[in-house]
């Protein structure tokens, strides 16, 4: 017979009870998740199940502190061949009668929102005939012209390329710049003088964790497919915030350059033609392009949030520095082609600017890539000896 | 607003929420305006105009009916409301298409008069609600119901948002006693709702949305295939059909389920079936039972001085009506004839054929009934080549194609097994494929154990059984599904049986 003594204590019993059957729901219903993730990965993309499982997989930085990619190395859609290159697996010996052609840019030409194979790189494989043409994407992720002399020694002359097609973006240029002047500038810039931060606990725990960013995204889609107007609004505020908090550390009271300024852009049409001097002096023609981008003056209130996104990358220049440096730059790069008799490729009038052919500012979706890549195509026909 | 939407989510959660707190009293019209704004959330304004031009017309005629002094004026007002919903369904659904072919034939033979074309207006949920105003009428009429006198319970039956855009098509006798007395579901009626909509997500998102990837390039441009390629793709669409169509049902199933209503089971598993018209009575089940009852039985019995032809030509009538219905297009009228025809020969030979069977020893066997599945889901399968080609030329060449060019297609077996996988996956990825068919397996495995835990205790919902598995269990179960629809799930395309 139930005593009212009794009942007193079987009620925090049961509610200690509940709470943990549902800690213990929770915590299956997590784990099974992320079984789930892993088991996906390795189905998906032959990761490993227990292993860390990071795009830090795919590059790693050599003596001098150099960015360069890992031969064979493999992440999600990114794969690369044993010459450490995106697209199919070439020899480092090129065979007779046929015309290299390397294209040497960062993540715009590297690959980020293409599907696996449309990298412009790619497709201009695809276009040019496969008997005469190998195109090898040399592209790194974040690789900067200053850097471009040492990767090119170590990487890319070996291959004694026939054409080597360069795309320089202008934004690394001026944030490097900007640090050179600002502090003793090492082969990594700003980032080598940084102190290395420690991970906290959370921050390994979430990235050792696979389900999470996977859920994240799913989530991001649906919130935009369901509420565009409020996500962007949100967006926007939350770029704007993000900039602020970075431009206060980089900046260190400063104001952002409103253009860039003159010497800047003399030391660019150095730095390119002298690398174009150099690509030649290996026996390898040049091809210049400009830099695309989806932002100007007439669409930035349609992909403001973008824009700012992209910002975060070169808060040294302000929102009309920015869309102004892609002109700037444009026009260097126009001249130092015109100086020095090469190939000029004006993408940035080329490529229409719409979310067509782009993923975000500077990066290209599959439509944008062939764009590229055709317009790329139709310049190498025009090559003196091809 | 479809199903499978963040928003949808988010708001049938706040107003399942909302409607805990709501007076019973005022429950009706809470969930009234509720599927008003589902309904509206399409931004069509004349779909709400036509939902109560719908509801006004069958409530009216139905009093009107009862209220009649005599069989004439019954059936004047009976008529009345028939002709009222079928006009509507006609002017939005049926018009451009009668035109339009009204026009070719004045073309033919005069080449002067032409009627002025008319845009094709957006349909959603029209067809299914005309036929439930239709049987509530009939049914009226023919005193199976009393009518309704509550204008709000009877505009809710009408527009109740789970089934108001594919169905189910409701029998009054079922839903309105549920509406008049609303009340909050049961915890183990929520947990029964919450599991069979999850498990529609699944169907949808998991399955038939990774289905059509594969479908939709073959049957949008089909002279650009042939032979297996268009096999794989006609196995394929009945797969997704049944999915996407079952999963729709499943998830709003689950949803009346959370509002303690229970609506008419659609599917029976179908492609079980061992004749075509145990199909009928397994696949979209609230139309082939309406059918059958205000459609096949009046004709049968209105040709029933026919003898022997009385009954397999109600059926081919039946059935081209029942084609015409899902859609305004030949395809679909060839479609319905199609099983019109299968049903009728099967009634003609349904003598000779188990006198056949008896002398051959298979009456009554497993093997019988395995070759029944098996003849069934094949006559099935190619009147689904009808269903979905965009023309009856385009149908007609999937046919021929299908079984001429199968020698073309084993050839690519020389150049290297790598070519003819291509092939057979429809130029897309075999991994996938695999995936889809292994979802496939999974999905039918847990409808079966749910056929089969329902036989021995018919009471039972379809996955009560999933509510005897331990919690730990469960956390596992729920975690899998989660990873799935998230995850592996492709993004949302429409149902098919929405555009009908």
């Amino acid at each position: 017979m139930a005593t009212a003594g009794s009942s007193r204590t079987t009620l925090p019993r049961l509610i200690a009870c509940y709470w943990l059957r549902l800690l213990i729901f929770a915590a299956l219903f997590t784990v099974t998740l992320e079984i789930c993730a892993r088991l996906d990965d390795c189905a998906k993309y032959g990761a490993p199940f227990w292993e860390e499982y990071s795009n830090g997989r795919l590059r790693s930085r050599d003596k001098l502190g150099f960015t360069y990619n890992l031969p064979n190395a493999k992440f999600e859609k990114w794969e690369h061949n044993s010459l450490g290159f995106r697209g199919a697996e070439r020899d480092k010996s090129k065979k007779p009668g046929m015309t290299r052609v390397v294209c040497l840019g960062s993540s715009e030409s590297y690959g980020l929102y293409e599907s696996p194979g449309k990298e412009w790189p790619a497709q201009l494989q695809a276009l040019l005939p496969g008997t005469r043409y190998e195109v090898l994407n040399a592209s790194v992720v974040g690789l900067n012209l200053k850097y471009f002399e040492p990767y090119l020694q170590k990487h890319v002359f070996p291959l004694k390329p026939d054409v080597v097609i360069l795309v320089v973006n202008p934004l690394f240029y001026v944030t490097n710049q900007i640090s050179a002047r600002m502090e003793e500038s090492g082969p990594t810039g700003p980032a080598a003088k940084e102190k290395p931060s420690v991970a906290s606990c959370k921050e390994k725990l979430l990235a050792n964790v696979r389900v999470f960013p996977k859920l994240k995204q799913v989530i991001k889609q649906a919130v935009v497919a369901a509420f565009p107007d409020t996500y962007r609004t949100h967006e926007i505020v939350t770029a704007k915030r993000q900039l602020q908090e970075i431009e206060r550390n980089r900046l260190k009271g400063g104001k952002p350059l409103e253009t860039v300024p003159a010497p800047y852009l003399a030391n660019f049409g150095g730095d390119l033609g002298g690398i174009v001097d150099l690509i030649r002096s290996h026996n390898s023609e040049v091809i210049l392009t400009s830099y695309p981008a989806l932002i100007s003056k007439d669409n930035l209130s349609d992909y403001e949030g973008v824009f700012l996104d992209n910002r975060r990358f070169c808060v040294e220049l302000s929102m009309a520095g920015i869309i102004e440096a892609f002109k700037q730059f444009s026009s260097v790069t126009a001249d130092v082609s015109k100086g020095k008799k090469v190939p000029f490729v004006d993408m940035q009038m080329l490529l229409p600017k719409s979310t067509d052919f782009f993923g975000d500012n500077v990066h290209y979706t599959d439509e944008g890539a062939f764009l590229f890549a055709s317009n790329v195509s139709k310049t190498i026909g025009t090559l003196p000896t091809h | 607003m479809t199903f499978t939407s963040l928003s949808f989510l988010i708001c049938v959660s706040l107003l399942w929420l909302m409607h805990l707190v709501v007076p019973s009293k005022c429950r009706w019209a809470f969930l009234l305006v509720a599927s008003y704004g589902f309904y509206a959330s399409f931004k069509v304004p004349y779909l709400l105009l036509a939902l109560l031009a719908a509801t006004l017309v069958s409530y009216g005629c139905a009093l009107r009916i009862e209220s009649g002094k005599d069989a004439r004026s019954k059936l004047f007002w009976m008529w009345t409301g028939i002709l009222g919903n079928l006009s509507l369904l006609f002017w939005l659904k049926y018009l451009p298409f009668v035109t339009c072919n009204l026009n070719a034939a004045l073309d033919f033979l005069s080449g002067g008069i032409r009627f002025p074309s008319v845009q094709q207006l957006l349909a959603l949920g029209v067809s299914y609600y005309v036929f439930q105003g239709i049987s509530y009428l009939i049914d009226v009429y023919l005193e199976a119901v009393e009518p309704e006198r509550h204008l709000g319970y009877f505009s809710l039956s009408m527009s109740f948002f789970p089934k108001l855009l594919q169905g189910p098509i409701e029998r009054s006798g079922n839903l309105l006693p549920q509406l008049r007395n609303l009340s909050p579901s049961s915890l183990a009626m929520l947990h029964s709702g919450f599991n069979l909509f999850l498990l529609g997500v699944c169907k949808k998102v998991v399955i038939a949305d990774r289905l059509a990837t594969f479908i939709d390039p073959v049957y949008g441009h089909v002279h650009n295939y042939y032979g297996i390629s268009l096999v794989v793709a006609t196995y394929l669409f009945a797969l997704q059909l049944y999915f996407d169509f079952s999963g729709y049902t499943d998830m709003a199933l689950g949803l009346a389920r959370c509002f303690n209503i229970r609506l008419t089971p659609n599917f029976n598993a179908p492609y079980l079936a061992t004749s075509t018209a145990d199909f009928w009575r397994r696949w979209h089940i609230s139309f082939s039972s309406w059918i059958l009852d205000y459609i096949f039985k009046p004709l049968q019995f209105s040709l029933r001085d026919w003898a022997r032809l009385g009954v397999p030509v109600s059926l081919l009538l039946t059935f081209l009506v029942s084609g015409l219905w899902h859609g305004a297009s030949w395809c679909f009228v060839a479609w319905g004839g199609l099983h019109g025809f299968y049903l009728a020969v099967g009634v003609l030979s349904k003598k000779p054929r188990a006198r056949l069977c008896k002398r051959v020893g298979l009456d009554k066997t497993r093997v019988l009934t395995y070759w029944q599945r098996f003849v069934t889901f094949h006559l099935v399968c190619f009147s689904w080549i009808f269903f979905r080609a965009a023309t009856v030329k385009d149908a007609l060449y999937v046919a021929y194609s299908s079984v001429a060019d199968l020698p073309r297609s084993f050839a690519l077996l020389q150049s290297g097994e790598r070519d003819f996988l291509q092939h057979v996956a429809l130029g897309r990825s075999v991994s996938e494929l695999l995936f889809a068919l292994a979802a496939v397996v999974t999905v039918s495995t847990l409808g079966y154990l749910g056929t089969g835990a329902k036989r021995k205790d018919t009471k039972s919902d379809e996955l009560a059984f999933l509510q005897r598995i331990p919690f730990w269990g469960g956390a596992i179960a729920y975690g899998a599904v989660l990873y799935l629809i998230t995850i592996c799930g492709v993004s949302a395309k429409g149902f098919i049986y929405q555009q009908f």
